[in-house]
């Protein structure tokens, strides 16, 4: 019955108008989920979130498998936004192409972090495709995190993981086991993690909806010749939260909220 | 007294679901021991809608049991704060499994490993999975979890979040579909009110598993004008009628708030015109139950086991530390101890099971042994409910335990010799109990020609008892909550039937304590005690077995209990304080334990704790032999009636709940009841005292 304070410490987004809608920010050491369609700012939400944590001077993480890291960086530079802080693990396929034909979980192990930094800007051929396993990926970063305790990860996006794990595993048992493994293990080494998706049938029940704690719903439409975008906290455990449907804007400083 | 429900079904219990709104939607609440599935999309609040229906239990002091599968309990409990303290004394049982896919470690059966704790004690950081050993939950190790554990706490209330998570985790090699239908099947055997969340897609597909439920209440959400808004609707719920429409909620701190005054379009999703106002929640109109101290059934083990000669040693450190810990104020330390002692008590139980010589010998003890078993065999039918009484109660509570002991050292009673021998070698056998019981039962082979005549009184008995509610069967089962509502009542419900019956019993009773009264002096003290125990078992049995009708005696004491008659023979030895019962009888919470305890009052230990509690009994004893006419207890008599079973005093709302705390708040009365209580119990179904 002792206080309840501990655990509840927050995690800024770094997004002023969102941890205003959070009441606060994130509850510290749980995934979330940020949905959203193709260019709805997903990725940009995410990186935000990682630079929150470099300012604060905390070990952050961006696992790549929709866009190579090499991308993201480019992608950043008109914000004049410096990501060399970020460690990246890039585990799309395609970018494992010189790599040998080894079992997913090798590859994984072989793979190593690297700085922001130190990623090459010009794509790699890909040889090979290979299945990545999201157990692969877990395996890496509890290898990582004995030396460098990261406080957030961005995992981007748990949809390309399924999309390419599908082919290795068959089973969609094993694959929810996967991502609920994923997911509590992220939990446990007290990581505050932001998981992209895109988003999913609504007749369809995917495990990470139902394994993470909060999901952040990103959307975008047309308005005549103008986009609007427009961001609402779906659900949020253990949190009072802003149930309004919030517009924003991207521009030249990132996310411009409220 | 499952069994006489089944003949005699009474109006169908109903439990709150801690909602007073979804109560009102549900026309009562739940039906009694049946599951439930509450269906949703992530983000509905199904999780706090189920929790609330713990805390509602667990203001009624009832057990409770979440099951979580999904969210952590760390994380659930930090998600419910706002409904501490309840919350701290739900009871919590991680069944998450360890997910190391990458570890080829060994794997574990849950059971062994993990155990149900409190939220109050569960740490704020998340469970760490171990490296070396992966724990694997399988639907079978959770069945089997749950089957032990409900009997051995005496949950009241489950919840399984989420039903989900098990299809998903736990039902490898399982067609999700059969395995679901069965584990519901599993959930209606236990015959405990149990609440399964299930994950829902947001927009709905119906799925197999949620045909094969009770009872289905839905939340909704989606999106209106931007905002998000949720409501719920009772979709199915066999056996009653309820509000078939969707009404808004909103999720808060406090739990689930529920709006029954805007409807919503189950096509449209906008909001209709109020069409009627639906009736604020009907006030509950039945008294909360009182609840039990955990104590209390022990009480009755720890006589019975001591008769029998049962090795109770194990027993005694446990109480022992409890009485401690709850010395210094540690009271989960000292429901943990309780539990072992629980534990202990079913493994000296399989031990006695084993060889029944006893039976043949003493008749004291065979009664003992039947009462014994009768009470393993009715655990999982259902066992009032039981809670930690305050601190202050407890002690005197556990100090009259410990009182029924015999002290490690000096195994026999320090009495006389004959009976205690019996005791003696129980002790040294943990599993001869036969020949334990043997000795014993010469002893109380004076009270077997008593028996013989309480035979026919045991009839009459359980007629007084019920008479009041409707069968005697009924009385026989349902004695415990029967007892618990008599009480509420108070002396007032016995009235008229008790007389009817008990004047016949009654001269038959009075034969029989008195015959049992010797074999007891001879266990423990030439007191009275001794043939209390032996006719109190009889009745217990008597809802089962008739032949332990003849503990009669029991039965007397039971009257006490009712009323406060004043009983010669009892009192004999106990005759010290009359008032004492009147208290008790006065106070509603008391009459809830007595209820319990009439089932197992072991009289003869009653005397031996009359040390503590005996003031009590004594006063219940005079009384009782007074009641024998069961004149007194006759006005609650009506009030019994319309009281069908303990769950239904227990499903009772919130203000229920509040009077039932109320009622055991008197420390001092509960220290009394818990041992009088068995007496009491008895008392009131078998008045007619030995006198």
């Amino acid at each position: 019955m002792s206080a309840a304070e501990p655990s509840s410490s927050r995690v800024p987004t770094g997004v002023p108008g969102l941890d205003r809608m959070l009441g606060g920010g994130l509850i510290a050491g749980r995934p979330y989920l940020v949905t959203g369609g193709t260019g709805s700012g997903k990725t940009l939400l995410g990186i935000t979130f990682l630079l929150e944590g470099v300012r604060r001077g905390e070990e952050v993480l961006l696992v790549a498998v929709d866009e190579p890291p090499g991308e993201i960086v480019e992608n950043v530079r008109p914000l004049g936004w410096d990501l060399s802080a970020i460690k990246t693990l890039d585990a799309n396929p395609g970018l494992r192409g010189i790599k040998r034909n080894v079992a997913v979980q090798e590859i994984r192990a072989m793979n190593d972090l690297k700085a922001m930094r130190d990623v090459a800007t010009d794509a790699k051929r890909t040889t090979e495709t290979e299945d990545i396993a999201i157990q692969g990926i877990q395996l890496k970063l509890r290898q990582q995190m004995s030396d460098v305790p990261f406080r957030r990860v961005l995992v981007d996006s748990i949809t390309s993981i399924r999309r390419f794990a599908v082919k290795s595993s068959v089973d969609p048992q094993a694959e929810r086991t996967e991502i609920q493994s994923l997911l509590r293990f992220l939990s446990e080494a007290g990581v505050t993690a932001l998981i992209t998706a895109t988003p999913s049938d609504p007749g369809l029940l995917n495990p990470e909806e139902v394994l993470t704690r909060g999901e952040i719903l990103l959307t975008r439409k047309w308005v005549g010749d103008r986009s609007v975008r427009q961001i609402k906290i779906v659900r949020m455990r253990g949190c009072a939260h802003d149930p309004e449907r919030r517009p924003f804007a991207i521009t030249s400083q990132g996310i411009a909220l409220g | 007294m499952v069994e006489e429900s089944r003949v005699v079904p009474p109006p169908e219990a109903r439990v709150s679901t801690g909602n007073p709104s979804l109560d009102a939607m549900l026309e009562g609440g739940l039906v009694a021991r049946r599951p439930y599935l509450v269906v949703g999309p992530s983000g509905t609040g199904k999780t706090t809608l189920a929790i609330q229906f713990l805390c509602d239990g667990v203001r009624r002091r009832e057990r409770v049991l979440l099951v979580t599968l999904e969210e952590p309990p760390n994380e659930a409990r930090v998600n419910h704060r706002g409904l501490e303290p309840d919350l701290g004394r739900v009871e919590v049982f991680d069944a998450i499994p360890d997910i190391m896919r990458y570890e080829r470690a060994p794997f574990k059966d849950i059971a062994s490993v993990r155990s149900a704790v409190p939220f109050g004690q569960v740490p704020f950081r998340i469970r760490r999975s171990p490296e070396l050993a992966s724990i694997e939950v399988t639907i079978t190790a959770l069945e089997q979890m749950l089957r032990t554990e409900v009997i051995r706490k005496g949950y009241t209330r489950l919840v399984i979040d989420s039903l989900t998570a098990l299809q998903y985790f736990c039902m490898k090699g399982f067609d999700p579909v059969a395995g679901a239908q069965s584990f519901l099947r599993f959930l209606s055997d236990l015959r405990v009110t149990t609440i399964l969340t299930v994950e829902a897609p947001l927009e709905d597909v119906e799925s197999p598993e949620r045909s094969l439920s009770r009872g289905e209440i839905r939340l909704f959400r989606w999106e209106l004008d931007g905002k998000t808004v949720r409501a719920v609707g009772v979709e199915k719920f066999r056996g009653s009628s309820h509000d078939e429409r969707l009404h808004p909620y909103r999720i808060g701190p406090q739990g689930i708030g529920i709006n029954l005054e805007v409807t919503i379009s189950r096509d449209t999703r906008q909001i209709i015109e109020p069409i009627v106002r639906h009736p604020a929640a009907p006030a509950a109109t039945v008294p909360t139950a009182p609840f039990v101290s955990a104590v209390t059934p022990l009480v009755d083990e720890m006589r019975d086991l001591v008769l029998l000669g049962a090795d109770v040693a194990p027993a005694r450190i446990e109480i022992e530390a409890a009485l401690a810990a709850t010395n210094d104020g540690r009271l989960d330390q000292a429901q943990a101890h309780l539990s072992r002692v629980s534990s202990l008590v079913m493994v000296l139980v399989d031990q006695l099971k084993g060889p029944r010589p006893v039976a043949s010998d003493d008749p004291g003890a065979a009664v003992a042994l039947q009462r014994v078993l009768a009470r393993a065999d009715s655990v999982r039918t259902g066992v009032p409910p039981t809670s930690l009484p305050p601190a202050s109660v407890l002690q005197v509570q556990l100090a009259a335990l410990l009182s029924l002991l015999p002290s490690p050292a000096p195994v026999p009673v320090s009495e006389p010799a004959p009976p205690p021998i019996g005791a003696e070698v129980a002790f040294p056998k943990s599993t001869p109990a036969p020949p334990a019981p043997e000795e014993p039962r010469p002893i109380p082979a004076a009270g077997r020609a008593p028996p013989s005549p309480p035979m026919t009184v045991p009839a009459p008995p359980s007629p007084t008892v019920e008479p009041s509610s409707g069968s005697s069967t009924v009385a026989a089962t349902a004695p415990p909550e029967k007892l618990a509502e008599a009480r509420r009542p108070s002396a007032a419900r016995p009235l008229p039937p008790p007389p009817k019956p008990r004047s016949p019993a009654a001269g038959p009773r009075v034969a029989k304590p008195l015959p049992t009264p010797p074999p007891r002096p001879g266990l423990r003290k030439a007191e009275p005690p001794p043939l209390p125990t032996a006719t109190i078992p009889e009745w217990r049995s008597s809802p089962s077995p008739p032949p332990r009708t003849p503990v009669s005696p029991p039965s007397v004491i039971r009257p006490a209990g009712t009323t406060p008659i004043v009983l010669p023979p009892i009192p004999t030895a106990r005759t010290t304080s009359v008032p004492a019962r009147k208290r008790r009888k006065a106070g509603a919470a008391t009459p809830i334990k007595k209820t319990p305890a009439l089932a197992r009052a072991p009289v003869p230990h009653e005397p031996p704790s009359a040390v503590v509690p005996r003031p009590a009994i004594v006063a219940s004893a005079p009384a009782e032999p007074a009641p024998a006419g069961a004149l007194p207890p006759v006005p609650t008599v009506p009030e019994l009636a319309p009281k069908p079973r303990r769950r239904t005093s227990r499903k009772r709302k919130a203000p229920p709940v509040v009077s039932v705390e109320v009622e055991p708040t008197p420390s001092g009365v509960f220290g009394n009841r818990d041992e009088d209580p068995d007496p009491n119990d008895a008392t009131d179904p078998s008045v007619p005292p030995e006198g």
